[in-house]
């Protein structure tokens, strides 16, 4: 089976043993950042790499784990990948934190706990850098938090601060650019939240594992716990649904975003959108299941994949993303594109390029000043990203300024 | 000059030890080893001997739970009817009450704020609680010394009334308290003043007290007091030494023994944790610098070293359980603590992993400042994290 001729995987086929994609940006220049990252072979570092589409040109520019002075063949645990942490900065440099979970050389297996106190085996901390692509010239700000590995992260412009999650133990960060001071701000949960988003205002916010939102606001340099609750299923009790992915709308007044299926178990699947500027702690609108045909059958009769990211607006002002499909063949990762303001949802097949690769899992999606989406693809050797041409072109060019500024 | 591109045509890629996809069939042998190994290596660091549950501090579902930054529980007791009284540290300090019999936490009122309350609760057999805080910011005074009678009710309605409280002159007046512990028998609560490490002495019945001295001349000192069996008071003080109080003669002076610690770190070791086998009467504890766990025999004036338990360094808590077992957590400021076990009979010391609750909540317990033993044998550990619950061990039987 092929698939849609609007499809297709660009390949970062010089990194044969790389296996992820977990981050993925639109830089200031137009080009397409990606993190490729190594997590499933021990002794990988992550690269950044970068896409010109209209050279149609992939570019590897950065061994970042080797540049930041962290080689992967050093016996500790690897800076194996940028995880939701690569975030383009106005002044066209991208914003970047490294991640673990990558064994050290040699190894097959390689988990935070058991390597806590391990002088060897430890992951040293993530790094927050700055990459200037212009320049080709790399700032790396440090190790931040010994064995911890940036999770997510946001950068807030016009505060001068960058924001994340670190993992295994859930801590909300502050990093000040002009300062370089990096606080902990303390434990926001357990199961990691994949997503920390910005409003209008640079206020960030995650969630933690009840669901509930969790808001930093630079300002006040305050993190508050919220009443503002991601929604769930009535026969659920809405433990776990931490957010996966999140995306501004297109008036920057609202987030679209949807939950995680963490792999401890599988659990609702529903889009949302948040106003934070209803009322005090904002209001959640529950958008229901993300994308599920009556054919499917009721969620609460299987415990299937039911992965969603990749959540992007498209040229044509609709919402696309791309869910797991389970209930008929191919299974896998499928497009699918929502009007938002009805709530429609269309399904516009597998993600599978001409000649047949499909897609194995969705991290996060990007657009590109000329319309096109780009899907960062996980599990697959070389890995890739997917790239989608909708019938809609832009209107006018885009710009920076349209470009999510959170992982 | 050779770019990134060219080095990376000619870089030798270490190979991958697992195809992409589901798993092999047992044909592939070495992979399908690897596979297994992958299952027993994620699950070897938790505990897994007994189980163990977390309760929210706060009627689940009903009230919030004492909120993030004011919930790291740092004292904990057993009250005359089996209840557990914790109090927290942090931006406030507040005094909760979990009841096994109705499996919930009530949280009580709030104590203080800006305060530390470590090792500093005691319920006498009559019911009267004492509570203690020391500062741990700000300047709005030193910390409280208070005392209160538990109603046995609180734990009955969501919003149990106030305790009626009452407030205990400090033993000195500009120092908070770093401790307190209690001799039953003689019905005499100690405690240990903030600064200076003031060892105090108070009749629990009639209030009357008395500083008996500073026990280190350096100002060094733990912030835990064990009472042994015959009624001396013991505690830590600089470079892993000990002190004792003997209250009838009025006697404060140094043991002349260190607990141990790995070689050439004595000067960064004090004692972290005590707690009294009241069988034998022998201490048992924990060092801060390496978390070398010690015997203190009493009677024979003897020091043994118990071994090292785990990768890390202090013993944060420690608790002698029903079943004549020491379990003890360890692990810095910021780390990932272990519980571990040792057996009273048999000498086997053993690390437990790391305290994962999978009820009421998934929840790893990474810090810990507190432990007590409950009357049917579990042991409650006091997580001591922004956002904390009252752990509940239960060995295996």
């Amino acid at each position: 089976m092929n698939g849609s001729p609007r499809l297709r995987s660009i390949q970062f086929s010089k990194l044969p043993v790389h296996d992820t994609c977990w981050s993925i940006a639109t830089g200031n220049d137009g080009r397409i950042y990606v993190g490729v990252c190594g997590e499933m072979t021990g002794g990988l570092g992550v690269f950044l790499v970068s896409y010109d589409p209209q050279a149609d040109k992939v570019r590897y520019l950065l061994d970042v784990a080797e540049a930041l002075g962290e080689p992967p063949d050093n016996g500790h645990a690897t800076h194996s990948k940028i995880h939701y942490c690569l975030v383009p900065s106005d002044d066209g440099t991208l914003y970047g934190a490294t991640h673990c979970t990558g064994a050290p050389l040699g190894d097959f297996v390689w988990r935070p706990w058991n390597c806590w106190d391990d002088p060897q085996r430890m992951f040293t901390g993530f790094h927050i850098f700055n990459y200037d692509p212009e320049r080709e010239k790399l700032e790396d700000f440090g190790n931040m938090s010994p064995n911890e590995g940036s999770r997510a992260m946001a950068l807030c412009q016009r505060h001068g601060k960058l924001v994340g999650v670190t993992y295994p133990r859930d801590h909300f960060y502050v990093f000040d650019l002009e300062s370089n001071e990096y606080r902990d701000l303390g434990r926001i949960g357990d199961v990691n939240s994949q997503s920390v988003f910005l409003d209008r205002d640079e206020r960030a916010y995650t969630v933690d594992d009840l669901g509930y939102l969790v808001r930093y606001d630079p300002d006040a340099d305050e993190l508050t716990h919220l009443d503002v609750r991601l929604p769930y299923t009535s026969y659920r009790d809405g433990s776990y649904n931490l957010i996966y992915d999140s995306v501004p709308s297109l008036d920057g007044e609202s987030i679209y975003g949807v939950h995680w299926n963490v792999d401890i178990r599988l659990l609702d699947n529903r889009l949302f959108r948040y106003d934070p500027g209803d009322g005090p702690e904002g209001r959640i609108r529950d958008l229901g299941w993300a994308f599920r045909p009556k054919e499917a059958g009721p969620a609460w009769q299987d415990f299937q994949n039911h992965h969603t990211g990749g959540l992007v607006f498209g040229p044509d002002d609709h919402l696309y993303f791309s869910t797991y499909v389970h209930w008929k063949e191919p299974k896998g990762m499928y497009l699918i594109r929502m009007n938002t303001a009805t709530g429609e949802r269309e399904e516009l097949g597998p993600v599978m390029d001409s000649e047949g690769k499909t897609a194995e899992y969705i991290a996060k999606a990007t657009a590109g000043f000329d319309g096109r989406l780009y899907f960062a693809s996980c599990a697959s050797r070389p890995t890739c990203m997917f790239e989608y041409l909708p019938e809609a072109r832009p209107k006018t060019g885009m710009t920076l300024a349209g470009v999510r500024r959170w992982g | 000059m050779m770019t990134l591109e060219d080095e990376l045509d000619r870089r030798k890629w270490p190979r991958p030890p697992f195809e992409m996809g589901p798993p092999p069939s047992s044909a592939d042998r070495r992979e399908w080893l690897r596979r297994l190994a992958v299952s027993d290596y994620e699950r070897s660091v938790y505990v897994s001997e007994g189980r163990i549950v977390l309760r929210h501090l706060g009627w689940k579902g009903v009230v919030k739970a004492i909120p993030p930054g004011e919930s790291a529980v740092t004292s904990l007791a057993v009250d005359p009817k089996g209840r557990v009284v914790g109090l927290t540290s942090g931006a406030k300090s507040h005094m909760f009450i979990y009841d096994p019999q109705v499996d919930r936490v009530v949280d009580l009122f709030t104590i203080d704020q800006d305060s530390l309350a470590k090792n500093s609760l005691v319920v006498c057999p009559d019911g009267k609680v004492f509570a203690a805080t020391r500062r741990s910011g700000g300047e709005r005074g030193p910390g409280r010394l208070i005392t209160l009678s538990l109603s046995y009710g609180e734990t009955l309605t969501w919003e149990p009334a106030k305790p009626q409280v009452t407030e205990i002159e400090l033993p000195r007046r500009d120092e908070g308290i770093s401790c307190l512990a209690h001799d039953e028998s003689r019905g005499l609560l100690y405690g240990l003043t903030s600064e200076t490490g003031s060892l105090f002495c108070m009749e629990t019945d009639s209030g009357k007290a008395h500083i008996a001295g500073q026990v280190d001349e350096l100002g060094e000192f733990s912030d835990c007091l064990a009472v042994g069996i015959d009624g001396t008071v013991y505690g830590g003080k600089r470079w892993g030494g000990l002190f004792a109080y003997r209250h009838e003669q009025g006697e404060l002076g140094e043991l002349g023994l260190r607990i141990p610690s790995l070689a050439g770190r004595d000067l960064y070791n004090r004692v972290d944790s005590m707690a009294v086998d009241t069988v034998t009467g022998r201490i048992y504890g924990g060092g801060t610098a390496d978390g070398v766990l010690f015997m203190f025999d009493p009677k024979e004036g003897r020091m043994v070293s118990l071994g090292k338990p785990t990768f890390q360094p202090r013993t944060r808590a420690i608790a002698i359980g029903r079943d004549r077992k020491v379990y003890g957590i360890s692990g810095r400021r910021g780390g990932c603590g272990h519980l571990f076990r040792y057996d009273l009979s048999t000498g086997d010391l053993r690390d437990l992993g790391i305290p994962l609750a999978h009820s009421d909540q998934f929840w790893h317990g990474y810090e810990f400042d507190s432990m007590v033993t409950g009357r049917g044998g579990e042991i409650y550990l006091g997580e001591s994290d922004r956002i904390s619950h009252l752990f509940i061990y239960y060995p295996p039987h």
